[in-house]
């Protein structure tokens, strides 16, 4: 039989979802992580002209798998940020929830 | 009547029947014997006050020591051990634990590293609750496979571009390793070959870009490429090969794609991860200036300068080079008229 598993408030407060806008260039490697470790994430919107991808994306910040996924994932975003300093404009690749992106 | 005297043990006549001792010293000598005292002046205890010692301990004692600690306190009352823990926020409260091995306590130095042990098996006993979790968190973590790391394939190649450092100090130095005539030409095609190589990579991100963009960005290369200071480069410029190759590339894909409005200008991964670190080494060490303003007119020199004055050519009378490249280009029909464009 399955262990039973409690979870607390603190293990709640560590369910996360993360707001990330994926340029073409990294879209395949951002997928694998995605796909690689069953994590959850929403594609919700396109920025056609730039081609970016605007990506909902679920953490549980208690497993590991979850961190590592997050930290590569974030890792990949800003060594891109670092190389295309001054071409991508005002995009920012990592976002809050709450920053809202209009440009669908 | 006859008595024997309970101290000297010696015979005396006694008037009263209850007499004990046969004199006074006798009488005080025995008082000081009950009392275990020593007479003043003498050093050791006479053998016949010397109280014999008792070899083997009681089996019950109700003896009570106590050991203090900064975080508890061992009280030890007969066989009975116990440890006061103190609290170090609110000393008030505390709670009694029984210890299960005394002999660890009873040692007066113990190694820090014991010590440490001590306190965690301590820890363990006051919080199992915790250690349980603790625990069971460990076998998690140990059960989860392994996370495998996942490198981004551009990113590699930029890093291994890196790594060949095609630039190195021949772009943050030029003066210092070229002459100052060649360093010269060289800062002059830097300047020029960032912004196209910015234009190059901002276009390869955009989904479509228009023909009229591809010709103005191939015209723009033709120019540098056929520039007499371009061709005075010294052999060892890391990047003129490349600047060829992206010229003929440009030039390739507008035979290809002239029937075409709207066109997908993209980039192989090599070529995009190469271009991106050459701009990435160029930023630091050469100006930003914007297509629209950057003039791929070459600079003239001092006599081309006299001549022209000669000439009677007055500099304000002369077209900015942006307007040059549009009307050439138009004349050899490579662009459409202003309305045609507005409307595409």
């Amino acid at each position: 039989m399955k262990p039973l598993i409690y979870k607390t408030k603190e293990m709640e407060n560590k369910l996360i979802v993360k707001r990330y806008k994926i340029p073409e260039d990294l879209l395949m490697d951002i997928l694998r992580i995605l796909f690689g470790n069953n994590i959850k994430h929403k594609i919700i919107g396109i920025q056609q002209r730039q081609n970016m991808v605007l990506l909902n994306v679920n953490f549980d910040l208690n497993t590991i798998m979850n961190r590592e996924a997050k930290e590569n994932m974030e890792g990949i975003l800003s060594d891109y940020c670092e190389y295309m300093k001054g071409l991508l404009g005002d995009t920012v690749l990592m976002l809050d929830e709450e920053d809202e992106e209009k440009e669908y | 009547m006859e008595s024997t005297c309970l101290y000297c043990e010696g015979h005396f006549t006694a008037i009263r029947s209850s007499k004990k001792y046969c004199s006074d010293n006798c009488k005080q000598m025995a008082y000081f014997k009950r009392n275990g005292l020593v007479l003043s002046g003498t050093t050791e205890v006479e053998p016949s006050l010397q109280v014999p010692v008792v070899s083997e301990k009681p089996s019950i004692t109700y003896e009570v020591s106590v050991k203090y600690d900064k975080e508890k306190d061992t009280v030890k009352y007969g066989n009975d051990e116990l440890t006061v823990k103190y609290d170090k926020d609110d000393r008030s409260e505390f709670e009694f634990v029984p210890l299960a091995d005394t002999k660890e306590e009873e040692e007066t130095e113990i190694p820090e590293s014991n010590n440490v042990r001590e306190i965690e098996k301590e820890t363990q006993k006051v919080e199992p609750v915790k250690r349980s979790l603790i625990i069971e968190k460990n076998q998690e973590d140990e059960n989860e496979p392994r996370y495998k790391w996942i490198n981004s394939k551009l990113i590699g190649l930029i890093e291994k571009k890196y790594e060949q450092n095609s630039g190195g100090i021949k772009i943050k130095e030029p003066y210092e390793y070229w002459e100052y005539e060649e360093a010269k030409y060289i800062v002059w095609v830097n300047t020029r070959f960032r912004c196209l190589a910015e234009s190059l990579i901002k276009l390869s991100n955009y989904s479509r870009i228009d023909y009229h963009t591809l010709v103005c960005i191939t015209d723009a290369f033709k120019r540098l490429v056929a520039s007499v200071t371009f061709n005075k480069l010294p052999n060892d410029y890391p990047f003129k090969e490349f600047i060829i190759e992206l010229f003929l590339g440009l030039n390739k894909m507008l035979a290809d794609k002239g029937h075409l409005n709207m066109l997908a200008f993209k980039l192989t991964k090599e070529r995009k991860a190469q271009l991106i670190c050459i701009r990435h080494q160029l930023m630091y060490h050469t100006p930003e200036i914007k297509f629209s303003e950057i003039d791929f007119m070459e600079v003239k020199t001092h006599e081309e300068k006299v001549q022209q004055f000669i000439s009677g050519k007055n500099e304000t009378e002369k077209k900015s080079d942006w307007r040059y490249r549009y009307e050439s280009l138009k004349r050899q029909g490579l662009l459409k008229n202003q309305q045609q464009n507005k409307a595409a």
